[in-house]
């Protein structure tokens, strides 16, 4: 136990963290939030590394071979979870058609002529036909057929096929916006925005509490007004921080250990613009929490005070995985949303070095600002505690 | 001491206090009474620095009043300012701390005082699993555990039992007789009375009464009651003698100039046996209805 005195604000900071700690719906609002982390990397993985069975019917040799050599090249192209081919062999092609139609196979490979005699495949599905599968096999038919014509006709393959490799070079580093992109944006936004929501949410309760139940009065009375200010919004941050750098952690471990995401190290990156965007996103996004919760009176104020903020919140986060990019661009740039579009960004890839020192550039201002906003609110309005204070009047009034 | 001098204070464009003087002395409990809406609170804001004053000023010791001074003054607001899902424990050690005790002090003296108060068995407990009497004895200790150097208590008894009043009005008797100067505002007028050395009494914003509760508030014409078992008919004689009320066996009067009534007295001693004479008092509930009214 201290034999020292502590500073007023260290003071309110450990009892709001002591408080907040100890809350249950705290300790469910953790726990809900790792569940998530930890579904959204158990779904990445299980879709990442979902094996699909493919049952081709065939009528002959020559089309268990090109099944077979289909089975290889979607090996070649997806060695950790690679589709499997089987083949099920039948007398006839009507036989074959018929099996596609009831179901026992996905497909059924059949030799036919086209009109000018030459030999052709045939691949026959039951609606749809999978797009992997359907590649392959075109892949190897051509392979096959080439070969076969090439012989033919006495040409050296080899220089039949000089020049006809394809090289592949990405001048930007964006990533495609596949499906594991997707649910790592949904899983990283949601992390980010529920912190911001819940913490920020903790500042405007504790006020409007400490309002309701006139403790705030005692509390101004024996310190600055400015220390209580301090001490809520750092206990919050603390926390904050805490849990998005923790949740970070796992979700990075998560991913490491699954293995599904290619390029990890840019995704440990963006995690680490998405904390450094909390951290300046926060300090703003805070002061306007604790000015809502002191112009309210009562805790049930706050509600209807609370809404345009969770509005702006849940905007950024949707925004940021359902935004055309060009939206998305723009809301990088704009405080607050920037908070959760720039890293997004950074996670889809593409962004120029600069641009996200200059949107932390705008949040740093825009947070100065809305700092010094909130705060004269904040000083002016906590005394009201007999009725709730317009926005109007908080701006109007000088301190009570 | 604590002083109000000519304070004013506005909300919005309604004056809410007008020009308000009075003083709170070391060792004095000062009852601070009026109407629901008078400026009670309104003025102990002002003097615990949670509100400024528009005109006027508040000193303390003869000096204009700092927040440093506030902050070593004890205070009590109107409604139950404390945390209710915090145990009494914690919150006490808070409330030290935030007034500038090391946390060791702060537990130290919280422990000293549940255990005066009462409440040492239950001090890992909820405050919102005590009695509405015994929070207030919490909060009473959250006021003093500092060692504060002039209380301001709004409305300490609302709210109590007779025991909790007796409780509450013994600590403040006993923080008055340690010097402290202390204010504090109730409806109970009879508590104020019995328990006050002086009153200030507060009409829509202005000082009405200010001074030593049991002050003769019936100023140059003061009113006597006499009984005795005689007939008193011939008293009327009396000369300068208003007489006011009078049934079997007593009369209240008014003496036209001060004498009269000794003279009233000797006739009635004249008369037979007086078992009773003595001045009367408007009770405070009295002289509040009549200020108010």
């Amino acid at each position: 136990m201290t034999t020292t005195q502590r500073p007023a604000w260290v003071v309110v900071l450990l009892r709001e963290m002591g408080m907040k700690v100890r809350e249950k719906t705290f300790r469910i609002g953790i726990a809900s939030t790792l569940i998530l982390v930890v579904l959204g990397i158990a779904a990445l993985s299980f879709f990442s590394n979902r094996t699909e069975n493919h049952s081709i019917a065939v009528i002959d040799d020559a089309g268990t071979s090109v099944v077979h050599q289909s089975g290889d090249l979607l090996r070649t192209l997806k060695p950790d979870s690679p589709d499997e081919v089987s083949v099920v062999r039948v007398d006839t092609a009507a036989v074959a058609l018929d099996k596609v139609s009831d179901g026992t196979t996905d497909a059924a490979l059949i030799p036919v002529m086209d009109n000018t005699g030459a030999a052709l495949w045939k691949l026959v599905g039951n609606g749809s036909i999978n797009p992997d599968l359907e590649q392959a096999v075109a892949a190897v038919v051509q392979q096959t057929a080439t070969s076969a014509n090439a012989a033919r006709l006495g040409v050296n393959l080899e220089e039949l096929g000089r020049g006809s490799e394809l090289q592949r070079q990405l001048l930007s580093e964006k990533q495609g916006n596949d499906g594991s992109l997707f649910v790592l944006k949904f899983v990283f936004s949601f992390m980010f925005v529920s912190a911001l929501m819940t913490y920020g949410l903790a500042i405007a309760q504790s006020v409007v509490e400490e309002k309701e139940s006139r403790v705030v009065e005692i509390l101004a009375a024996a310190t600055s007004v400015k220390y209580l200010l301090v001490g809520k919004i750092g206990a919050n941050f603390i926390l904050g921080f805490l849990q998005v750098t923790a949740l970070t952690t796992i979700a990075l471990t998560g991913l490491a250990f699954v293995n599904v995401i290619p390029d990890l190290g840019r995704v440990a990156a963006a995690s680490g613009w998405f904390i450094f965007f909390f951290v300046l996103g926060f300090f703003a996004v805070s002061c306007i929490w604790s000015a809502l919760g002191s112009m309210a009176t009562r805790s049930e104020d706050l509600a209807s005070s609370a809404i345009p903020m969770q509005i702006l919140l849940f905007g950024a986060y949707f925004l940021s995985f359902t935004a055309p990019e060009e939206i998305l661009r723009v809301a990088s740039f704009v405080p607050v949303f920037s908070s959760i579009a720039m890293p997004t960004r950074i996670l889809d890839g593409g962004v120029e070095w600069w641009e996200p020192w200059a949107a932390a550039s705008g949040v740093v201002v825009v947070g100065i600002l809305a700092i010094r906003l909130s705060t004269n609110i904040y000083l002016r309005t906590l005394m009201r505690t007999n009725r709730r204070t317009s926005l109007k009047e908080a701006l109007r009034n000088g301190p009570s | 001491m604590l002083e109000y001098h000519e304070v004013t204070r506005f909300y919005g464009e309604r004056r809410v206090l007008e020009n308000i003087s009075f003083s709170v002395r070391p060792g004095c409990l000062t009852g601070f009474v009026g109407a629901n809406g008078a400026g009670k609170t309104t003025t102990m804001r002002i003097g615990m620095g949670l509100l400024s004053a528009d005109d006027g000023y508040v000193s303390w010791d003869g000096g204009p009043i700092t927040r440093a001074h506030q902050r070593t003054f004890g205070y009590m607001p109107e409604e139950r300012g404390l945390y209710p899902k915090q145990t009494i424990a914690t919150q006490l050690r808070f409330f030290g701390e935030i007034h500038g005790l090391s946390g060791k002090a702060a537990v130290l003296r919280a422990d000293r005082f549940l255990d005066a108060f009462g409440l040492i068995g239950r001090k890992d407990e909820l405050l919102e699993s005590l009695s509405l009497g015994n929070q207030q004895r919490v909060q009473i200790i959250a006021a003093l555990i500092h060692g504060p150097t002039c209380l301001i208590l709004d409305e300490p008894f609302s709210g109590l039992d007779p025991l909790a009043v007796d409780f509450m009005s013994t600590v403040l008797r006993e923080k008055a007789q340690e010097g402290v100067p202390v204010l504090f505002s109730s409806h109970q007028l009879e508590l104020v009375e019995r328990l006050c050395d002086e009153l200030v009494m507060l009409v829509d914003g202005s000082i009405r009464v200010n001074g030593v509760t049991n002050a003769d508030s019936d100023g140059d014409t003061p009113t006597y009651r006499l009984e005795m078992g005689e007939d008193m008919s011939s008293l009327k004689a009396v000369r300068g003698m208003t007489i006011l009320g009078q049934g079997p066996g007593w009369v209240e009067f008014s003496p036209a100039e001060p004498g009269v009534e000794q003279e009233v007295l000797l006739r009635a001693v004249s008369l037979g046996a007086v078992t009773s004479f003595s001045r009367v008092h408007a009770s405070l509930t009295e002289r509040f209805l009549a200020t108010n009214r």
